[in-house]
């Protein structure tokens, strides 16, 4: 008891000395960083460029001691102005994340193993180079695959040219925008999205696109939004966000109109209707600038079907209504609003694409713009001019290698099969395996990991057995790389050198320039300066294509024109960039420099360079059609058909009819190569499975990293107080319907498959729709992402829409029920 | 002396979380693991709270990022029993970590529930360790932590400043979440400056505080159209 | 209890008459050693959860954001509450002079002086640094009620351990002349503080009794009071309250007894007191714990109606939460166990015996910690501000904490029954000698009639 009492009183007493036993000496509260005790002795800011999403924001990395603790938006960026998303700020958790791959690697013990040896990068780059010169020398070059996820800046560039010296048709990148190029493309004769002038807009009729947060540019369109809410006195911009989630850009629009998935282009034609009937559209616009609005007749007399009549006969507003669920009062008032807040844009990204009938929405949505002439005008579609960077040099090669090089890609559909594809890397798994048209010896991955974000990677996985030997270029052992033979990590885009362009939906052309923020971290190297030498031990004259020492010096070449071409400025402060700029668009450019050295010099220390002006009206630029016009009526598309019915060899006439037949689609005239409606398909019976399946994307798992990002897993869900873990979200009467609670686990099952999910009853879903986020799942990648959360692409199939051959994330029917 | 204090307009906010992510990076935020989470230890200084309103189809969603509200009149400085949380010259309310004895009655008595507590001893993986911030010290268990207003952000600024030999001005001083904000929703300032940004803001008829109705007089004001239900 | 075996002990037969007093001193059965055993095991495991907790961090306890306080405020608040037991109860029965305390009364006090140390004990186990806790004194700010707390509580231990230890010096000397064994009289030697039982000696004891029963009393209130300000100085909704000073000493006082009427049913039964502590001992106490019940259920009442009335979303959320969310089942409880069981039983004569009474207290003492755990918790699960609702749910650690201290005090309080005699010797005696005569006249003082008249 004494002893007991004595505790308590040294206790209350105050002594520290009881308790020293534990944790409780002052040495323990200190953790071991500040033991270390920092006396930051040199700081620096480093100005380079993040390439976390195609963005290219400009940062400023503050380094100290070598370490970059921060990472901030760089002030002369014109994109971002200094300001960054929460991808940009939380990289410092993928460039010092544990997880990283510390060096070279090769795998032992054959295919199935999991066993992996350091190697040396000498004997990586020695494996590498052999194992192509064995491909090279037995004449199959075009055997070598790459998967590569990025399709933009110097790894790109490199890559293209690598595979074309060596000799292979086999360079595949993801473009999940297609269908939304192919509608620019069949319309304006374009083949990128196209730069909305958000600013200048008054009205913004959106069909589902996520602006505010999965955007190709998100700091910039937030920052567009900001501007046009609350920025411009007196002059707010109106919204109207489409879909069937209550999205981030339907809370802050004016209004959201929930429509059942897949309609979007109907209701877009609703809209269309009522701009016709009530005479709103831009009459000035169409004569001059468009192509198939009234009837009209072909050179061989033959009369067509106009875009006015056609909507005006089909699209009335009650059937538009039933279909879309969206009320005639609503379709009058969006109309009306578009109309009469000019400028105004009708703007998608592909969301409203991603079904059977993606393509004809995308038309339909677009041709809105058209509708009320809202293209090429400030606060309208614009297109982007391109910084005029230095072409490569002309690739000579061998007849051989141009031979391997004319052989169809691997990703080759059946003859006929999706006509306007350019490009299906769905099929690629279902080829490799059956060995169609040639089977593969040698694969290179890169920023993809189709083991975990392809519909069919079940097929993917089976393939990549197949395949003889695999290269990862992979900073992280994801799902993919688990598979090759060989893994060369990649370094970070914060350790490398390299230049981001502005992403295409920018009205302004931009380049930063990103310069190695930490350098030494770990065993990896630049893939760019991997390939670049892997490029000069294949031989003097494969070597002879790669002038360039390092990555680095690709870079300087890149930018090399700039300092000639006579327009832009180099980041400069705002009052400065104004006066240029106003100058410019007035046909003035002054040289700000003497010197191309002394250009030079400047660019790299401002990070930058970019064109503020716009010049409007150069019709030929944004109408880059046959008709030099905007094409209601796709004569491209026509152009496109019938090069396809010559390839398959029928007559003329019924050569049409042969591809429609192939189709799913109703339309058989001239209305099919016009924006109309068609039913889109889904997957599962609607008596079985009476929901839709909703796939998105929250803004904290847009990137392939952020699954693996602590920080993310924190806020993934911070709506429905969520985070490290998936979830659906249920609208509530539906709930109560299917007795289910909040946080009650169900199960979501399709035709494919099924996954155990936490349910959160969520008003901003739709009766019928189940939404599930995009991005957890994995089974690798790193410690914070591995098994954890489902991965909704296990529910769906490899749909095809089948134009353009991209596979859709939104067109399957579920069922839920309590597990 | 300065009266600094924020306006973040809920009118241009798109809930990004860039601010969330900005200040755990600044700040030497230790992250949860999923069973933490779980139990909602999550810290984090600034955080975007959803208020939606309405049914289906007509709803109403703000989100309201939220730091600690700095209030002038603190409950939860009264409370503390040694100290540790106080209010500075400046009206900052300050935490220090080495004198809270961790009773959490600070916690307690924020109505905002804006304190957060170190359940544990924070830890990195050491490969992490490279990132943390060498101006912002690293808690120990046991002890309370908030939003400090970026406080050392202030001390450099300063120190800046005097090193130039000017006076601190207003701009000098920005809070990380501030910096980052894509939107520009967040200003900062001096809010007895009555030309400054945050003072005109705050006077606008859009303004209003978390509630004001306890008067604890946070020197965080919101600006928001429309009604307020708070 | 034959003469031989006690003569071993003693030095003569003074001590006869008090035998049975005596005795646990003198004799430990093997069924004290298990109940010892029991408790220690009991302990340890307590000790183990707690050196786990300190080396980890309060992480691994159930507590969370925002549920910053859990079993161990809510023990706090318990253990402050029973302390009531003793000191209060005893200074008002011996102010006003019921003759029937004094065999009760140490049994009484020594309940408070012990269970202060787990009331502090709790909140040092629930502070993130136990080990600054010294701070509170160097760096203390008044400005805060913990702090209040803190000095109150101070003052009350003081207070009460003096008002514990001064009737006890008697006894002890008679200890210290009987006892044979040399090192026991050296133990109550020191202890005695050489007291002769001269008159001056006796007179300035009672004296200094009578000034610590005076002083304990306020001190005791405000004890309580202070507690319950740690919680109504706030602003959270149903803590920031006008009532819960009065509120909270009622249910101190209420748990008090309870904890009185259970340690005296044990002693009487394990130790054969039925001499002593009688029939009407319960009685009486069972009498005083039905009016704190009404007055408790009042306050209840009361404190939940204007919560209700006003209407306030805040309050009313937490209100609901007590009424039919999560915390109704512990809420109705506690109304039943502090409210409805101890009215039935202890209204009715023939239930109010010994069993019942103590039947009746052991359903308190669950309903009152209830009653502080609904306290604490519903609030603290509603903020003012949506979406961050908690919840709670206790880990092993706390219950093993919480099961150590309640071991530890039964423990601690066996032993003292082993050193010290647990009814008071020499007021026992004096109420046989002087008590009956003088209570004799003092009723007769009261009673109608002449002055005079009554005075012969
Ligand atoms: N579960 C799921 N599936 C999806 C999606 C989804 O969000 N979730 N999204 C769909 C969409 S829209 C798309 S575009 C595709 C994308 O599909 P993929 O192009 O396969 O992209 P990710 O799955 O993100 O995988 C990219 C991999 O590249 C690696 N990587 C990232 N940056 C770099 C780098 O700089 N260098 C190198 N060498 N490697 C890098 C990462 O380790 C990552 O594992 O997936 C589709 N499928
Ligand atoms: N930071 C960063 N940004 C990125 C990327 C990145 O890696 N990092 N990746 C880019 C890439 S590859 C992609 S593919 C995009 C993905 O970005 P998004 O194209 O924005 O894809 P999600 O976020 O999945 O889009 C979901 C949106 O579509 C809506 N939606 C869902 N179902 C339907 C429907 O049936 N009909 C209609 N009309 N709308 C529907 C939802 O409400 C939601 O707002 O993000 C790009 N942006
Ligand atoms: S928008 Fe894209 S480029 Fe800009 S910071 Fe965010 S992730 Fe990086
Ligand atoms: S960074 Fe700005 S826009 Fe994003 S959530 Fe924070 S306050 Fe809102
Ligand atoms: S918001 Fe909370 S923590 Fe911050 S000053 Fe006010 S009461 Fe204190
Ligand atoms: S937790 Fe720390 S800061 Fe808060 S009241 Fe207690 S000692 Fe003060
Ligand atoms: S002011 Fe600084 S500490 Fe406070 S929320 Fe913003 S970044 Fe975090
Ligand atoms: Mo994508």
């Amino acid at each position: 008891m004494g002893l007991k009492r004595r505790d308590f009183l040294k206790i209350i007493g105050g002594s520290a000395l009881s308790f020293s036993l534990y944790d409780c000496s002052t040495k323990n509260y200190l953790s071991p960083i500040r033991e270390k005790e920092w006396s930051p002795k040199v700081e620096e800011w480093i100005q380079s460029v993040c390439f976390a999403c195609p963005g290219g924001c400009g940062i400023l990395g503050r380094v100290v001691d070598g370490k970059l603790v921060k990472i901030e938006g760089n002030p002369a960026h014109p994109i971002n102005r200094g300001k960054l998303c929460p991808v940009g700020q939380a990289s410092l958790q993928v460039l010092y994340s544990p997880d990283r791959i510390k060096g070279p690697m090769k795998k032992i013990g054959g295919k199935d193993s999991s066993k992996w040896q350091s190697i040396s990068w000498e004997e990586a780059m020695e494996t590498l180079v052999s194992k192509l010169k064995e491909l090279r020398n037995a004449g199959d070059s075009h055997k070598l695959v790459l998967l590569n996820g990025g399709n933009r800046g110097i790894l790109s560039e490199i890559f293209d040219r690598f595979m074309k010296v060596f000799g292979s048709p086999n360079h595949f990148r993801y473009d999940f925008y297609n269908s939304l190029t192919q509608a620019y493309y069949l319309t304006q004769g374009i083949d990128e999205l196209l730069a909305y002038d958000f600013e200048n807009s008054n009205y913004i009729l959106s069909f589902g696109s996520s602006f505010l947060t999965s955007w190709p540019s998100p700091v910039q369109s937030m920052r567009a939004y900001a501007f046009l809410r609350q920025g411009r006195p007196g002059k707010k911009a109106k919204i109207a966000q489409i879909e069937p989630r209550f999205s981030i850009a339907a809370c802050r629009a004016d209004k959201w109109i929930p429509i059942e998935p897949g309609t979007e282009g109907l209701l877009a034609l609703g809209i269309a209707y009522v701009l016709i009937k009530e005479r709103l559209y831009d009459r000035n616009f169409i004569e001059k600038f468009t192509f198939g609005f009234e009837d009209w007749e072909d050179e061989d007399g033959n009369s067509h079907y106009g875009y006015k009549n056609l909507v005006s006969e089909r699209y009335r507003l009650d059937f538009v209504s039933e279909t879309t669920g969206v009320s005639v009062d609503d379709i009058v008032t969006l109309a009306k609003d578009f109309a009469m807040n000019k400028p105004a844009i009708a703007i998608l990204d592909h969301n409203a694409t991603n079904y059977s009938n993606g393509l004809y929405n995308a038309l339909a949505i677009h041709s809105l713009n058209a509708l009320i002439g809202s293209i090429d005008v400030p606060g309208g579609v614009l297109v982007q001019r391109k910084v005029p960077l230095q072409e490569l040099p002309k690739i000579s090669v061998d007849e051989a290698t141009k031979m391997n090089l004319s052989q169809p890609a691997i990703d080759s559909p059946e003859e006929g099969q999706f006509p306007l594809a350019t490009s299906t890397p769905s099929l690629i798994p279902e080829n490799i395996l059956k060995g169609k048209p040639y089977p593969v010896n040698l694969a290179f991955i890169c920023k993809a990991n189709p083991l975990f974000s392809s519909p069919n990677s079940e097929k993917y996985r089976k393939a990549f057995e197949k395949i003889p030997f695999i290269v990862s270029f992979s900073s992280f052992m994801d799902e993919s790389t688990l598979y090759a033979d060989l893994v060369l990590p990649d370094k970070t885009y914060l350790e490398k050198w390299q230049y981001a362009e502005s992403s295409p939906v920018s009205k302004t052309p931009a380049i930063g320039i990103g310069k190695p923020i930490v350098e030494n971290l770990f065993n990896a190297k630049p893939t760019e300066d991997v390939i670049l030498e892997a490029a000069q031990r294949m031989g003097s004259s494969f070597a002879s294509h790669f002038p360039w020492k390092n990555s680095k010096d690709f870079l300087l070449y890149k930018i090399d024109t700039l300092f000639r071409a006579r327009k832009g400025i180099i980041f400069s402060d705002p009052f400065e960039e104004t006066q240029l700029k106003l100058l410019e668009e007035r046909g003035w450019w002054v040289p700000q420099f003497t010197s191309a050295s002394e250009f030079k010099a400047e660019l790299m220390q401002k990070g930058g360079w970019w064109d503020p002006a716009y010049s409007f009206g150069q019709r030929s630029f944004v109408f880059r059609t046959p008709s030099r016009k905007f094409e209601f009526y796709s004569q491209l598309f026509v152009k496109r058909i019938e090069k396809i019915a010559e390839q398959i060899g029928e007559n003329r006439e019924d050569k049409k009819d042969v591809i429609f037949n192939q189709l799913n689609f109703e339309s058989r005239g001239d209305d099919f190569f016009m924006a109309h409606y068609e039913k889109p398909q889904f997957e599962g019976d609607k008596k079985e499975f009476p929901l839709y399946l909703y796939i998105y994307q929250p803004f904290s798992l847009t990137n392939e990293y952020e699954a693996n990002q602590p920080w993310f897993q924190e806020i993934m869900g911070f709506h429905l107080n969520m985070n490290w873990d998936s979830w659906a979200e249920i609208n509530p009467h539906t709930a109560s319907e299917l007795g289910i609670a909040d946080n009650d686990l169900i199960w979501i099952e399709s035709v494919h498959g099924k996954v155990r999910v936490k349910a959160k009853i969520y008003s901003g879903a739709m009766p019928d729709v189940v939404s599930v986020p995009f991005g957890l799942g994995h089974r690798a990648l790193g410690q914070w992402a591995k098994n954890r959360g489902i991965n909704p692409i296990d529910l769906i199939g490899a749909n095809f829409d089948q134009l353009t051959g991209l596979a859709m994330k939104l067109s399957t029917r579920v069922k839920i029920y309590r597990a | 002396m300065p009266r600094w204090g924020m306006v973040i307009d809920l009118d241009r906010c798109t809930a990004c979380q860039a601010c969330v992510v900005a200040c755990k990076a600044e700040n030497n935020i230790p992250f949860s693991s999923p069973k933490e989470a779980g139990r909602r230890r999550i810290i984090s200084w600034m955080r975007v709270l959803p208020m939606m309103e309405g049914e289906y189809p007509n709803l109403r969603e703000r989100f309201i990022p939220r730091p600690c509200m700095h209030c002038d009149n603190p409950p939860c400085v009264k409370v503390c029993p040694v100290g540790a949380t106080y209010k500075n010259k400046e009206g900052l309310i300050a935490q220090v970590y080495t004198q809270c004895i961790g009773c959490r009655y600070c916690t307690n008595n924020c109505p905002y529930t804006l304190k957060y507590f170190n359940w544990f001893r924070p830890e990195w993986p050491e490969e992490m360790e490279n990132y943390l911030n060498p101006d912002v010290s690293i808690r120990s268990k046991g002890v309370v932590e908030k939003c400090t207003f970026c406080h050392h952000r202030l001390q450099k600024a300063r120190e800046k400043a005097r090193a130039e030999n000017r006076e601190l001005k207003e701009e000098d001083y920005i809070p990380a979440c501030v910096q980052t904000c894509p939107t520009d929703a967040i200003y900062f300032g001096d809010l007895d400056d009555s030309k400054s940004k945050v003072a005109q803001l705050a006077r606008s008829p859009r303004a209003f505080r978390l509630l004001e109705e306890l008067g604890t007089e946070p020197k965080v004001y919101y600006l928001s159209e429309g009604e307020w239900h708070g | 209890m034959d003469k031989d075996t006690l003569d071993e002990h003693f030095v003569d037969e003074v001590a006869h008459e008090d035998a049975p007093i005596l005795k646990p001193i003198l004799y430990t059965s093997k069924r004290f050693y298990t109940v010892v055993f029991i408790l220690v095991v009991i302990i340890l495991i307590g000790v183990l959860a707690w050196i786990f907790q300190l080396r980890k961090g309060l992480g691994i306890t159930g507590l969370n954001q925002p549920i910053f306080w859990g079993f161990y405020i809510t023990n706090f608040v318990f253990f402050i509450g029973i302390s009531h037991a003793g000191t209060l109860i005893s200074a008002i029965l011996r102010l006003a002079r019921a003759e029937w305390r004094r065999a009760i009364t140490r049994s009484a006090e020594v309940i408070t002086v012990l269970v202060l140390f787990f009331g502090v004990f709790n909140i040092i186990t629930d502070l993130g640094q136990p080990g600054r806790m010294f701070k509170v004194f160097t760096d203390g700010k008044l400005s805060s009620p913990l702090l209040w707390d803190v000095l109150s509580i101070s003052l009350y231990l003081a207070a009460s351990a003096i008002y514990l230890y001064l009737p006890l010096i008697p006894d002890i000397a008679l200890m210290r002349d009987k006892f044979k064994s040399k090192t026991k009289r050296l133990f109550y030697r020191i202890l005695a503080l050489n007291w002769k039982g001269t008159e001056k000696q006796w007179a300035i004891l009672e004296k200094a009794i009578s000034i610590m029963a005076v002083v304990v009393i306020p001190v005791a209130v405000s004890v309580h009071t202070v507690v319950s300000y740690v919680f109504a100085m706030t602003i959270q909704p149903m803590w920031h309250s006008t009532i819960f000073g009065p509120y909270f000493v009622t249910g101190a006082i209420f748990s008090g007894i309870a904890a009185l009427i259970i340690a005296m049913y044990f002693i009487r039964r394990s130790y054969h007191l039925e001499d002593y502590l009688k029939p009407i001992h319960f009685n009486n106490l069972g009498l005083l714990l039905l009016v704190m019940s009404l007055l408790w259920f009042y306050f209840t009442f009361t404190e939940n109606l204007t919560a209700f009335y006003g209407a306030e979303p805040a309050h009313l959320t937490v209100f609901w939460s007590k009424f039919i969310g999560g915390y109704a089942p512990y809420f109705w409880t506690m109304v039943g166990s502090c409210f409805v069981i101890p009215l039935v039983i202890l209204s009715n004569r023939r239930t109010r015996t010994v069993t019942g009474t103590t039947i009746a207290s052991v359903s308190v003492i669950i309903g009152m910690w209830l009653e502080r755990f609904t306290i604490v918790l519903p609030t603290l699960i509603n903020p003012r501000l949506p979406y961050e609702k908690g919840m709670y749910h206790p880990t092993w650690i706390e219950f093993a904490v919480t099961a150590g201290c309640f071991a530890t005090f039964i423990l601690l309080y066996v032993l003292f029954t082993k050193f010290f005699p647990i009814v008071s010797i020499w007021e026992v005696k004096e109420g046989k000698e002087i008590g009956v005569k003088e209570t004799e006249e003092r009723i007769k003082s009261y009673l109608p009639g002449k002055e005079k008249e009554n005075l012969k």
